[in-house]
């Protein structure tokens, strides 16, 4: 991975920013910025690119980080982040997958399913998690809920301006709720997904996998 | 609703059959079960996330197959989570009655009447989205008689029951969700 950024990044402090860069933000210049009091929410278009990542993400490893943790069922809408898993995860006889109709879904499912003593995983796009507020709200944070949500970041390319709202909102949105979250691009990342099970399950919190680019 | 059973007397009924079925009460029918029911172990009345009841029944229904779940929704409530019928179609777990107690009106706000109230029909809904059975009751004779059935046969079963308002003094104090989630937790940790 190749992340292009470290002056505009430095620019950012200079000009307030806290220094904890938003990963859909990283390279953006501060000039091109969309800010509301104290807080840096998005940017705007600019067509520059400005950082590279390279590697992929391959089905088959997420899904043995999934095995790795434990993890019986996948609750899941399909989106363009995450559709590159779809035929291994179906495949794998040892999770099943519950397709969903709307994302608010997911989140009741999963505490149906670990009160019972399963453990479940929610996938789901920022758009349709952004959809399921009041049942993240109503459950998996008023009740406590272990759950790890891998959410697609439709939207974020590293290194470019983020101008679709579905991105620019999410990780705002995240940090509103006290929902930590790890950005995961390529294999290289991998680890992270085992780290948000164990801080879930540590914290007794839901915690959030963002699934930063798209594949085949 | 020109036909309709009593409230609190329908589900005293079907509390007199549950036998040790998982029950998920959501909104006024959370507070009349929690004054009838003698088994609070096995109740979790869902709160929070108004419409979601059956999703939550359809997961535990997915945990433990070994069980039978039923879930006492709301005609209002089931209408915020429609699409959860046609996910519960698709899973098709043979031990989940959804149970709708109609009563055409957002009950806890006053009564205001649902969208589509004299032309919905959630029994067709229902089979549209795949449920092995549904039917529609407006008499407790007939409730008692068919209760058996409804809870013993392979699911996902559906069945709207038709209810007058409940009245203030059906409900007893609910629990909280969040302790009712713990209880129901250990209880089937304990169970194995």
């Amino acid at each position: 991975m190749a992340v292009v950024a470290t002056a505009r990044v430095v620019a950012f402090a200079e000009h307030g920013h806290d220094g904890v860069l938003d990963a859909g933000l990283v390279g953006v210049p501060a000039s091109v910025l969309w800010r509301i009091p104290g807080r840096i929410v998005g940017a705007r278009k600019e067509g520059t690119r400005m950082a590279v990542t390279q590697g992929t993400l391959t089905a088959r490893r997420v899904i043995e980080q999934l095995r790795q943790r434990g993890v019986t069922h996948v609750i899941w809408l399909v989106d363009t982040e995450s559709k590159f898993m779809y035929d291994a995860l179906v495949a794998e006889k040892g999770l099943t997958v519950v397709p969903i109709c709307r994302e608010g879904e997911a989140i009741g499912i999963a505490l149906g399913l670990q009160i019972g003593g399963k453990k479940p995983v929610v996938i789901v796009q920022n758009t349709g998690f952004l959809e399921s507020g009041d049942s993240v709200r109503g459950m998996a944070l008023d009740l406590k809920m272990p759950l790890v949500m891998m959410v697609g970041y439709r939207g974020f390319h590293r290194g470019q301006p983020i101008t679709d709202s579905a991105a620019i909102y999410l990780e705002p949105t995240l940090k509103a709720w006290d929902i930590p979250y790890h950005l995961v691009e390529t294999d290289d990342d991998l680890g992270k997904i085992g780290q948000a099970f164990e801080e879930a399950q540590e914290k007794q919190h839901p915690v959030a996998v963002l699934i930063g680019r798209e594949y085949e | 609703m020109s036909s309709a059973m009593d409230a609190r007397a329908a589900l005293e009924l079907i509390h007199a059959h549950r036998g040790d079925a998982l029950v998920l009460p959501t909104m006024s029918a959370a507070r009349a079960w929690s004054a009838i029911s003698t088994r609070p172990e096995l109740d979790l009345p869902v709160s929070g996330a108004m419409g979601k009841a059956s999703s939550v029944g359809l997961g535990l229904a997915l945990a433990r197959p070994e069980r039978r779940v039923l879930v006492l929704d709301g005609d209002g409530s089931l209408l915020m989570n429609l699409g959860s019928l046609v996910t519960i179609g698709g899973m098709a777990p043979t031990n989940l009655i959804v149970v709708v107690c109609e009563n055409g009106v957002y009950e806890i706000t006053g009564g205001q009447p649902i969208p589509g109230v004299d032309r919905l029909d959630l029994c067709q809904i229902a089979l549209g989205a795949g449920f092995r059975s549904a039917e529609a009751i407006d008499d407790l004779a007939r409730l008692q008689a068919r209760l058996p059935d409804l809870l013993a046969a392979e699911g996902p079963t559906f069945a709207v029951l038709k209810l007058r308002p409940f009245s203030y003094g059906d409900g007893g104090r609910r629990r909280a969700t969040a302790e009712a989630v713990r209880d129901m937790a250990a209880a089937l940790a304990s169970a194995g």
